[in-house]
């Protein structure tokens, strides 16, 4: 099952970039050097946080996390992204979905994203 | 046993060379176990500036002798250097002396050696049944008959050479007479190597028949010498002996009514006596045995003793062959009583003995009712190495004590099978058995330390193991501590406890364990001061510093600690005053004033009461040492000068401070861990500040009395110290300069990153703004998100942009921040947060030295 919404994922959202998430892949801490480090300052981008969407299955509907933070709901998220991508666009947005969240959610958060402004919205791959 | 050997060696012809006065101090001296002594004597003799020959061998024959005493003294392990240097000494003197008229003394003393040791090892072999205990005893009393053996025709020859001489014998040689009590002794003492070399195969081989035939045909002519040859009656009982050995009692018997008739010497009639008993049980008569017995009179001797016990052991067997149960009891308890008479009167070997006949006759019987022979058995059994046996005995006899409702006796015999489960080193096994029988008697007085000698097994089992796993370990010394934590075994199990936590940096539960050991216990002095050891690197440790339900936990913990040792102090109106206090009780309250500073600024007021009675107690004599005194008297004011900067006087903790002749290392960082505090988080005034730094450069004067003593760790924190103390001061370049290398060799130490992170926001330098955005960019990415040190990572970013002159760029961040996490980390960082959106947003009155915020 999860295959498959991969594939209509990467059918529909043929630009997206599966690229996984902080929390799954360990990431490079850059080395500090004192004072020398400044001239290596790393690009400014990264003082902005990603903008994780999780989605997942409940049986009372999906549940919207934002960075953690639950959400009430997609139009709460909508809010919200709307706001941050008045302040900076640039953001990258990652949709995680569960996998048994139904396809259309999905694409809404994808939609929701693209639509408040953001310009790359990824998906999280499945780390097996 | 020492007797014995005595005996052995006294019928060596004495040479005259000794004086009669040398040599009754000699035998005094031995007589009173004190061989060293005399061995000392002999050395000094033979040292003697113009020792004639003949002395020399006199003396050298007597320092031989000596040791041999001494080595039949020592324990098993630890005496072949002993009887090495009693023959070697023999030797020595025969590589010079060997073709003196006396040289025989030499040459029969240097033979009697391993007839002394082969003999010992022998009866040591009776008593474990060894093979390899047996082989040792034949390879020393082979050498024995070996050396004895050539000296018979040589002192036959000199019967006859002696003989020819006549009264022209030069003035060293020996007379006739002595030639012939040396010749005569000489048989004896190979007889006597023969016997015991019998002895040392099975009963019925051809090599012991063989060997006590040999025996038999050297001592017969002995027997039949006139009486006053002093070798006639112990010929006499070694032949009675041999002959009931080869089984010839009829011949046996016979030579006993003679040798009775003649009227033995009083020191022989027990030997006798004993040999009689023998040959009656041998022949089945337990009845005339039994009126031998009970015959008054016949000495007393351990070999008699032992005899007596076989006699009881046949009676009982004889009554229980006959189903008389109550006869059969009665003699149980009397050879049970004989046993018991033996080990208080006789040496080990003899209770060995005595021990080895009760268990074989109860491993044979249904003898085995009555606890003490079973016991008596077990006892055997493991003397011999028979563990299983043991064990086995063991049980059965706690089994007949609890039929009995004998608990006390159960209990003993249990503790015992598991002692030997210990011995045999299965100590999975012993453990198992002493914690069952702690808890199945959990009233019992030893059952405490049955459970803690369960405790060490399980240490030990885990210790053998290829992958150790101390979960067991721990357990059992938690459940010593639940269920008897009133016994002194306690005190012990804290111990145990505390070293195995702190050995896995565990510090709180290691200073727990520790502070629960208590004032009765010898170590409480010590055990306090580790605890307090423990504790301060628990506080050492807290995760970045944070107030966290955890680290309030601790607190509490450390806080109880503290109490708990201030508590064992005397109370104000114990009679005597401070003079009523111990140094233990000094320590434990000068520790628990330092546990108390260190935890956190509201709690001063109690450690200085404490701090005060204490210093009351020393200078009140309580302490005797003179440099424990100083020592006390300097922690106690160093802790006050802590106390007094707690309380915010900086100026009187400077003079108390200067009391203090040598400051110890750990309340001295706890000061100046106390000051860099005030110059960090308060606003003193001027005057203040200058108090402070006055302080400051005191403490920095002592604290380098330590530099050796400093630890890795302490110098870091002593170097962190330094740094906020130039921070506060406002000298933020030499802060930098300080922390920068602190930083990158610390990369993983998140106080002195955060620290230096500061240090470059404070910074004047516009190179610092961007060094100090790269610092706390990376402190961000490393600490978890949204945690506490996140958000702080987050608003010093965006002071440093600010700084950067990106004001702009900060406050997009902050309300980018703020819309994904509206509370921004908590009441405090948000105040921060939406001033330093302010700071971000009011029009450029900016200027590059302020650190914004």
């Amino acid at each position: 099952m999860i295959d498959v919404v991969f594939l209509l994922l990467v059918f529909f959202v043929w630009s997206a970039r599966f690229t996984p998430i902080e929390n799954l892949i360990q990431s490079d801490v850059l080395a500090a050097s004192g004072s020398t480090a400044s001239t290596d300052e790393p690009p400014q981008i990264e003082d902005f946080d990603r903008i994780v969407i999780r989605l997942l299955a409940d049986p009372r509907g999906v549940v919207w996390v934002v960075n953690d933070q639950p959400r009430e709901g997609p139009e709460a998220v909508a809010k919200l992204l709307g706001a941050l991508a008045a302040i900076h666009p640039a953001a990258p947005v990652v949709v995680d979905p569960a996998g048994d969240v139904p396809l259309g959610e999905v694409i809404t958060a994808y939609d929701l994203a693209r639509g408040a402004g953001f310009n790359k919205v990824q998906f999280a791959a499945k780390m097996e | 046993m020492r007797t014995v050997v005595v005996l052995l060696l006294a019928c060596l012809a004495r040479s005259a060379a000794c004086g009669e006065a040398d040599l009754q101090f000699l035998e005094q001296l031995r007589a009173r176990g004190l061989t060293v002594l005399a061995e000392r004597l002999c050395e000094e003799q033979l040292a003697r500036d113009g020792i004639l020959p003949a002395e020399k061998i006199a003396w050298t024959v007597e320092i031989s002798r000596a040791r041999v005493d001494t080595a039949a003294n020592l324990p098993a392990g630890a005496r072949d250097n002993a009887w090495l240097s009693a023959e070697a000494v023999c030797a020595e003197a025969l590589a010079v002396l060997a073709d003196h008229p006396q040289g025989i003394l030499l040459k029969t003393q240097y033979a009697l050696v391993p007839l002394a040791r082969g003999e010992l090892l022998r009866m040591e072999a009776d008593v474990t049944g060894s093979d390899r205990d047996f082989e040792r005893a034949r390879a020393a009393l082979r050498e024995a008959v070996s050396r004895l053996g050539k000296l018979i025709p040589e002192t036959e020859a000199g019967v006859r050479e002696a003989n020819r001489r006549g009264a022209s014998a030069e003035d060293d040689a020996l007379s006739v007479e002595k030639w012939a009590a040396l010749a005569n002794n000489v048989t004896f003492q190979l007889a006597r190597g023969y016997r015991n070399q019998a002895l040392c195969y099975p009963p019925g081989s051809d090599d012991r028949t063989s060997a006590l035939l040999r025996a038999v045909e050297l001592l017969d002519p002995l027997t039949r010498l006139t009486d006053d040859s002093p070798v006639v009656w112990p010929a006499t009982v070694d032949l009675l002996k041999c002959l009931r050995q080869l089984g010839r009692f009829q011949a046996a018997g016979q030579r006993l009514e003679q040798a009775t008739k003649a009227g033995p010497p009083p020191e022989i009639t027990p030997s006798l006596k004993a040999e009689a008993l023998r040959l009656y049980l041998t022949a089945g008569q337990t009845d005339a045995a039994r009126r031998l017995m009970e015959e008054p009179g016949g000495g007393s001797s351990a070999e008699l003793d032992l005899a007596a016990v076989e006699t009881l052991v046949a009676l009982w067997q004889a009554a229980e062959k006959q189903e008389r149960a109550d006869e059969t009891a009665a003699w149980q308890n009397k050879a049970a009583a004989a046993v018991r008479s033996i080990a208080g009167r006789r040496s080990p070997y003899w209770l060995r003995r005595a021990e080895a006949v009760i268990a074989r006759a109860a491993g044979r019987g249904e003898g085995a009712g009555n606890v003490e022979l079973l016991r008596r058995m077990a006892e055997n059994h493991a003397a011999r190495a028979e563990f299983a046996e043991a064990i086995s005995a063991y049980e059965k006899a706690a089994a007949v004590a609890g039929a009995a409702d004998d608990y006390h006796t159960r209990f003993a015999m249990l503790y015992r099978a598991a002692a030997v489960e210990h011995g045999r080193q299965r100590y999975d096994a012993a453990a198992q058995r002493f914690r069952a029988i702690a808890l199945e008697e959990p009233n019992h007085p030893q059952a405490a330390e049955a459970h803690l000698l369960a405790v060490f097994d399980q240490s030990l089992w885990a210790r053998e193991q290829e992958t150790p796993d101390f979960t067991a370990y721990i357990a059992l010394l938690e459940e010593h501590l639940n269920q008897w934590p009133a016994s002194p075994t306690a005190n012990q199990a804290r111990w145990w406890l505390g070293q195995w936590r702190e050995s896995r940096r565990q510090w709180l539960s290691a200073g727990q364990a520790y502070a629960a050991v208590t004032l009765a216990d010898d170590r409480f002095e010590e055990a306090t001061t580790v605890a307090t050891r423990a504790y301060r690197r628990a506080f050492e440790h807290r995760p970045g510093g944070e107030q966290t339900a955890d680290a309030l936990q601790r607190e509490a913990a450390i806080l109880t600690a503290a109490q708990s040792f201030a508590d064992v102090a005397p109370s104000a109106d114990t009679a005597g005053g401070p003079r009523s206090w111990t140094p233990a009780q000094v320590t434990a309250v000068s520790a628990a004033a330092e546990l108390l500073l260190s935890l956190s600024e509201t709690h001063a007021g109690p450690a200085n009461d404490w701090i005060a009675a204490a210093t009351a107690a020393v200078e009140s004599g309580v302490i005797t040492d003179e440099t424990a005194r100083r020592e006390l008297q300097s922690r106690l004011f160093t802790l006050l000068a802590w106390a007094r900067l707690r309380q915010g006087d900086a100026a009187e903790a400077a003079q108390t401070l200067a009391l203090a002749k040598q400051p110890p290392l750990e309340p001295l960082l706890g000061l100046a861990a106390e000051a860099a505090r005030w110059s960090a988080e308060s606003a003193p005034s001027r005057a203040t500040r200058e108090e402070l730094a006055a302080l400051s450069a005191t403490i920095e004067k002592r604290l380098a009395r330590h530099a050796a003593a400093l630890t890795d760790e302490q110098r870091v924190a002593v170097e962190v110290l330094r740094s906020r103390a130039l921070l506060a001061a406002g000298e933020t370049e030499a802060a930098i300069a300080r922390l920068r290398p602190l930083a990158e060799n610390r990369r993983n130490d998140a106080a002195i990153q955060q620290l230096y992170g500061d240090a470059l926001l404070a910074g004047g330098a516009k190179e610092h703004a961007a060094a100090a955005l790269a610092q706390w960019r990376l402190i961000q990415k490393r600490s978890p998100p949204q945690s506490a040190r996140w958000f702080t990572a987050r608003l010093n970013v965006a002071k440093a942009l600010r700084r950067s002159g990106q004001p702009d760029t900060a406050a997009a961040l902050i309300r980018y921040t703020q819309a994904l996490y509206p509370e921004l980390g908590g009441e405090t960082r948000n105040r921060e947060f939406l001033q330093l959106l302010r700071n971000c947003e009011e029009p450029p009155r900016f200027t590059p030295g302020n650190a914004g915020g």
